[in-house]
């Protein structure tokens, strides 16, 4: 099984065209943060799980200077709030709905 | 700070002299006296004379060094974050001064910044841009043209061109989770809380 990608698009960008890997391939002239959080969303309406391809830390999760969740940190919160499992993510691990998601689907 | 007076009287800055722009601006990021987020803080702080000071630089050096000076310097996560930010800063005194020549200073900042990090974060603070720009009725594509010209060819410079192409729902603030609020020193762009904590 595999997931929809989060994450930085240096990171993502290494996913695009993989079987089985969705990633928001947006020209950069498309991209909006509102078109970012329809995509995430429309994954999480379908159950679908997620990976993070960029590695979850403070400071690839957190923007210091303004004070704010970067947008990679965003889509994790935007998870979370979904109710998907989040509490120790780490890069290329499957994130899944629920917390029984990820016993039940052996990661 | 700086004025309305730019660096082209300056001469051609060398790369000796931007390194050592780059090192003050170093020295300033590190001080124990500087506060987060630096987004909110009055402006100016020593950290927007240090990145004025190497925005402006950047401008006048020969072309040849402006290509490969930034990838010479030291950067990290942090940098990309605070330079982002002064983009931003740069939004609002756009608006609070009634004058577009901080944009330009907001735009090269983007340039230096060169995606290295997250190219959708540096399409937000430049969203804050065109929109602070347009708000004074000035058309911001031909600005964004001539600073695209600093470095053609990069990535970045590719994305203030991309700006021509978006439409019209794609360069509102509100598209990319900002506002304008009020603060003690006037009008500022910041995070709407509604959208970054819902």
């Amino acid at each position: 099984m595999y997931g929809k990608q989060l994450g930085k698009q240096a990171d993502t960008a290494a996913y695009i065209g993989k079987p089985g890997f969705n990633v928001l391939n947006l020209p950069k002239e498309e991209w909006s943060m509102a078109n970012n959080d329809a995509w995430v969303q429309g994954g999480m309406d379908r159950g679908a799980p997620f990976m993070p391809a960029s590695e979850p830390n403070p400071s690839s999760v957190f923007n210091l200077s303004r004070g704010e969740l970067s947008v990679f940190g965003r889509e994790l919160r935007q998870l979370f709030n979904g109710g998907y499992d989040i509490q120790g993510a780490q890069q290329g691990e499957l994130l899944g709905p629920g917390q029984d998601w990820a016993a039940a689907s052996g990661q | 700070m700086g004025g309305g007076v730019r660096t082209m009287s300056e001469g051609i800055v060398s790369l000796v002299d931007m390194n050592e722009r780059w090192e003050s601006y170093k020295a300033e990021a590190d001080s124990a006296g500087r506060h987060d987020p630096y987004l909110l803080e009055p402006f100016p702080t020593p950290l927007d004379e240090a990145l004025y000071s190497v925005v402006t630089g950047f401008q006048s050096m020969a072309d040849s060094d402006r290509r490969s000076w930034p990838g010479s310097i030291p950067f990290s996560i942090r940098d990309s974050q605070i330079l982002l930010t002064y983009a931003a800063r740069m939004a609002t005194q756009v608006l609070r001064e009634g004058s577009t020549s901080r944009l330009t200073d907001g735009l090269v900042a983007h340039l230096i910044e060169g995606e290295r990090d997250d190219w959708r974060e540096n399409v937000i603070v430049l969203t804050l841009l065109f929109d602070a720009a347009r708000k004074l009725g000035v058309d911001p594509l031909p600005i964004f043209d001539h600073v695209a010209s600093l470095a053609a060819g990069d990535a970045a410079a590719e994305t203030l061109g991309g700006f021509r192409k978006r439409k019209p729902e794609m360069l509102t603030i509100e598209s990319m989770g900002y506002r304008t609020a009020m603060s003690a020193q006037g009008v500022r762009y910041e995070p709407d809380p509604a959208v970054w904590r819902q």
